[in-house]
């Protein structure tokens, strides 16, 4: 009787599981344990490479550009989440409640993050022009210095930061709103009776009631954060070695460089797997924080 | 009474300022593009910036024509298709990572969460291999292979899932219904918003998608419009115009998906009551 | 538990190492068939005018070979075709568009040798012999140079007048044209009017390396040694001298702004240009779309300038690989034998393209292209070619440089810190790699 019934559990496990299971396992997860088997080896792309131990993990270490592109990506992950999820929850509460024209602003707010990257390379190449762009005109305008921005090697990563921040608040609204629509009305309505202001409903009703899509929103946050690539791909010039002096350099970036520039797919996966240790060990801590803040029950 | 009314309406005055005021910084970068898409490639790169085009021409768009309607049609296809397969894989995991309960069950979801953090550089070789072993290199079907799994979309799913009371489906398992039926008559309906969500999001990142494209199609008849806007992109010469033409263009179908959603957001409120 | 765990990874990656390693045997059976029509070739090139009439013209004047061109986007067509040969797509021959991947694909057994086939043909190959050094490793020939490389100056006719100063040609006629002069020049001009920049250098690290290529320089050679880098240095001291003086486009300007050297060029304040072969096709289009205010005749080609007797240029040939595993090698050697030869070339030179060999018909296309009979003389005449930084470790060096090049720019290093930097990361290079 046991067994049976734990075979149609099985059964019905399975029914669920395995569409999405196929595919993870041959397409995603056999090339990530590829990928960790190569960075054990000097693979460039061809079928002639040897193991190597750990020499790549060793290089890395011992490399000091390793440690300050580790650092350039620390800090742009650090600013660009707070800013990204801050912005993305204010603008959510804002637009949540219906009223007339909350639906273009919630396009508008969205448009950025639809917008091909080379457009938006080429915008904001205007926006920063060292000498006559719309920002220094501005700031001459109103009496204020200017700033040589992506030209100059104490700025540039800020540029790149805010471009990331400008691009993706929207994306964390339209998640924040979808959130916001799931908690009950009823609850705020018996906070209201119950002589709550508008603070305190936000902290004991709309926090908790957020805090799945919340905690989905930061960790997502986290790990794009910590991959970061594209921007400096398309605000530094590809294969010009990234920003001024390297000021903009991240650790995804330079996989990049390494994977598909240099053929050293070996060290390439190897600051992969540092990478996604990194992540690992930052959403295993924020994994155990979540158990204080966020609540699965309370809707 | 009054002046409560008027106080709440001096808000919401103040309100639609400050948002209007965000708005028009926010879309300066697209009225940048905007303004680009009809300027000769020269004038694009005149200092100081000037909105209007000094000569107004429509050649960026007119270049298109020949050959963004296929790949306008391929990314449709194959953004709609990648989309909803992905909403069946995502929200028949999210089901089985949340409301059933299994032996290795967390451990297997860590795995997703891991194939999540490593960067996309570091497999894209392996999976290349894999991919021509089946024999599906440059056809459309490597594409929707490789999209059909989306650790995101579960992941986002699952939390939403999450979040809705056990009790639901406890009472309805006690009722003798099975745990398909659970999934589809009981949580899919109350789940409107984060599948709406999901859909505006995964539309948007295959819309918006050029590597996989890049590495798995050669064929120009199979290319879509990420992809396509790199016709412009020469040796020695790159060719801006265009591409911002192009770039305006690739919006218009991720906005229209996103304003058609929004519709289910307001739902989402007015159907809250059940859960109350 | 655990030991189901490891159980799972271990039968996946099994699962894996298997697709990735069992590929390619299934295939070799069916080789050949040669004699059964004709053999059709897969080629890969990326998008260009020239590349497609070639493949044209080549399918409709012959019938035995057909060539199946498979054309990629400009943009990242190194980082596609890398892929491509790591996973062993079906590639007969190729195009190399970053010169330096020969290496690495050398390395990885990829490239077919193709001195048997040159000898074959009974005659010496006249494109390998122009650029011999550049197609060469461990004395095999690996490529088929078709298009030439090589850097000229270019200068505007209308900016030399204004300043009141002979234009660049009078000097290499004298035999002066040296990097000196043209530093000198770049800062008359300027000096003669604020609103004229003297000269502009392109952003890329290889631009840096111009006298260190005439002077035979390797940075890296190819046995991993560090050689002489003080030419290196000259013209980097150089270009912070004009920088500062306005006499030169600012390198890190140029890069954030995305403006084209074409575009400078266009704008009708830059005196001269130091850039490749393939400019005077570009100076075609700009007039054709109305792109800049100046007469055609307005602007004139003539040498870089060189320190050393006898006139040296740099530049390297673009060419054509074939793939070590093809089963049509023949067929395709034929194909790109054919675009290094004369017919090839004189399609190569309808779309402003130099030659890697030249002939009559395609000198007299090229003509056409040119502003004036001097500018002729000098794009066409017989030179010497030199390339430096062409090793294993060249784009590594190319990054490396490029980063404190603009350390040295920014006034964050002095000329001897620049140095010992450069030195170091030399050595990081040429340690790290294996």
């Amino acid at each position: 009787m046991k067994r049976s019934y734990s075979l149609k559990n099985t059964g019905t496990v399975m029914s669920f599981l395995l569409p999405s299971f196929i595919g993870f396992s041959i397409f995603v997860f056999a090339p990530m344990i590829m990928a960790v088997v190569l960075s054990f080896t000097n693979y460039s792309g061809g079928p002639k490479f040897r193991f190597v131990g750990f020499k790549n993990y060793v290089m890395a270490f011992s490399n000091p550009d390793f440690l300050s592109y580790l650092f350039v990506t620390f800090k742009f992950m650090l600013i660009s989440v707070i800013f990204q999820i801050g912005l993305g929850l204010f603008f959510a509460i804002l637009l949540s409640k219906q009223f007339r024209g909350c639906s273009t602003f919630r396009s508008i707010f969205y448009i950025p993050n639809i917008l091909s990257s080379v457009a938006v390379g080429l915008a904001f190449m205007f926006i920063f022009e060292p000498s006559s762009g719309l920002i220094n005109e501005f700031l001459a305008f109103i009496g204020l210095p200017t700033s040589k921005w992506l030209a100059s090697e104490k700025s540039a990563l800020n540029v790149i930061i805010t471009i990331a921040i400008w691009q993706n608040f929207g994306y964390y609204m339209v998640l924040f709103i979808g959130g916001l629509q799931n908690i009950s009305t009823t609850l705020y309505e018996a906070a209201e009776m119950d002589g709550a202001n508008k603070f305190k409903q936000f902290i004991h009703v709309t926090i908790p009631g957020l805090s799945p899509i919340l905690f989905y929103g930061i960790t997502i946050a986290i790990i794009r954060g910590f991959q970061v690539f594209d921007y400096i791909y398309i605000m530094t010039g590809g294969q010009q070695g990234g920003g001024p002096a390297g000021s903009t350099n991240v650790l995804a970036f330079d996989i990049y460089l390494n994977a598909f520039t240099y053929f050293r797919f070996g060290y390439a996966s190897a600051e992969s797997v540092v990478l996604m240790l990194i992540i690992l060990f930052v959403t295993y801590i924020q994994n155990r924080g979540q158990k204080r803040w966020v609540s699965y029950d309370v809707v | 009474m009054m002046s409560y009314n008027l106080k709440k309406r001096r808000m919401h005055v103040i309100k639609l300022i400050f948002l209007s005021i965000v708005a028009i910084v926010v879309l300066l970068p697209l009225i940048i593009v905007l303004s680009s898409s009809f300027k000769n490639e020269s004038e694009i790169f005149d200092f100081p910036f000037h909105l209007i085009p000094r000569k107004t021409i429509l050649g960026n768009f007119e270049q298109l024509i020949d050959t963004f309607p296929i790949y306008i049609f391929n990314s449709v296809k194959l953004t709609v298709t990648i989309v909803l397969v992905q909403l069946v894989t995502a929200a028949t995991g999210a089901y089985a990572f949340s409301k059933l309960t299994w032996k290795g069950r967390d451990f297997i979801f860590g795995l997703y969460l891991a194939s999540m953090m490593i960067p996309m550089q570091a497999v894209m070789i392996p999976q290349f291999i894999i991919i021509r072993n089946i024999n599906l290199y440059d056809s459309h079907g490597a594409l929707v292979l490789l999209g059909a799994f989306t650790a995101f979309g579960t992941f986002l799913i699952r939390q939403f899932f999450m979040s809705i009371p056990n009790t639901y489906s406890e009472a309805a398992r006690i009722d003798g219904a099975r745990e398909w039926t659970i999934f589809l008559k009981l949580l899919l309906p109350m789940s409107k918003a984060v599948l709406v969500t999901q859909i505006i999001f995964s539309f948007r990142f295959f819309w918006n998608d050029f590597f996989t494209p890049l590495i798995y199609i050669t064929s120009p008849e199979l290319k879509t419009l990420p992809l396509g806007m790199t016709d412009f992109v020469r040796e020695q010469y790159v060719y801006w115009g265009p591409q911002m033409a192009a770039a305006l263009i690739s919006i218009i179908p991720v906005l229209i998906i996103f304003l058609f959603g929004q519709k289910y957001f307001i739902q989402g409120v007015s159907s809250s009551g059940l859960k109350g | 538990m655990n030991l189901k765990k490891l159980l799972f990874i271990s039968s996946i990656s099994f699962l894996t190492m298997g697709l990735l390693f069992a590929n390619g045997s299934s295939e070799e059976s069916d080789s050949k068939d040669m004699n059964e029509g004709p053999v059709t070739i897969s080629y890969y090139t990326w998008d260009d005018g020239c590349h497609q009439a070639l493949i044209d013209e080549f399918n409709k004047t012959h019938t035995d070979i057909q060539v199946d061109g498979h054309i990629l986007a400009s943009a990242d067509y190194e980082t596609k075709l890398t892929t491509l040969l790591s996973g062993r797509a079906d590639i007969d021959a190729f195009m190399e568009k970053r010169q330096s991947d020969v290496f690495s694909q050398y390395e990885n057994g990829y490239l077919e040798p193709l001195d048997s086939y040159i000898e074959a043909t009974g005659s010496k190959n006249q494109a390998v012999e122009n650029f011999k050094s550049a197609v060469t490793i461990d004395d095999g020939i690996y490529q088929l140079p078709w298009r030439g490389g090589a850097y000229f100056t270019y200068f505007n006719k209308n900016v030399f007048e204004k300043a009141g100063i002979p234009t660049p040609d009078t000097y290499v006629e004298n035999g002066e044209w040296t990097w000196e002069k043209f530093e000198e020049v770049s800062k008359a001009i300027h000096a003669a009017d604020s609103s004229l920049i003297g000269s502009s250098i392109y952003m890329w690290g290889s631009q840096a390396f111009f006298k260190a290529g005439q002077e035979g320089d390797s940075i890296v050679t190819a046995d991993g040694k560090i050689d002489n880098i003080e030419n290196v240095v000259d013209i980097l001291e150089m270009r912070k001298r004009l920088e500062d003086e306005g006499a030169m486009w600012n390198l890190i300007d140029m890069k954030v702004t995305k403006t084209h050297y074409s575009k400078q060029f266009y704008d009708g304040n830059l005196g001269m240009l130091l850039i490749g072969e393939w400019f005077p096709g570009q100076m075609v289009t700009g007039a054709a779309d109305g792109l800049y205010d100046f007469d055609f005749e307005d602007w004139g080609i003539t040498r870089l300038p060189c320190d050393r007797e006898p006139y040296y240029t740099v530049g390297l040939p673009t060419s054509n690989c074939i793939t070590s595993y093809s089963k049509k090698k023949q067929a395709a050697f034929e194909f790109i034998n054919w675009m290094s030869g004369p017919e090839g070339s004189a399609i190569a030179a309808k779309y402003g393209v130099l030659p890697a060999a030249s002939s009559e018909a395609a000198k007299q296309e090229i003509a056409k292209n040119l502003p004036d009979e001097k500018s002729v003389e000098y794009f066409l005449e017989n030179r010497n070619n030199n390339t430096a930084n062409f090793s294993p470790y060249a784009t590594r060096v190319e990054t490396e440089f490029a980063k404190l090049q603009e350390d040295y720019l920014l006034g964050n290093l002095t000329t001897d810190e620049f140095r010992t930097e450069f030195i170091d990361s030399l050595e990081e290079i040429i340690r790290t790699t294996y």
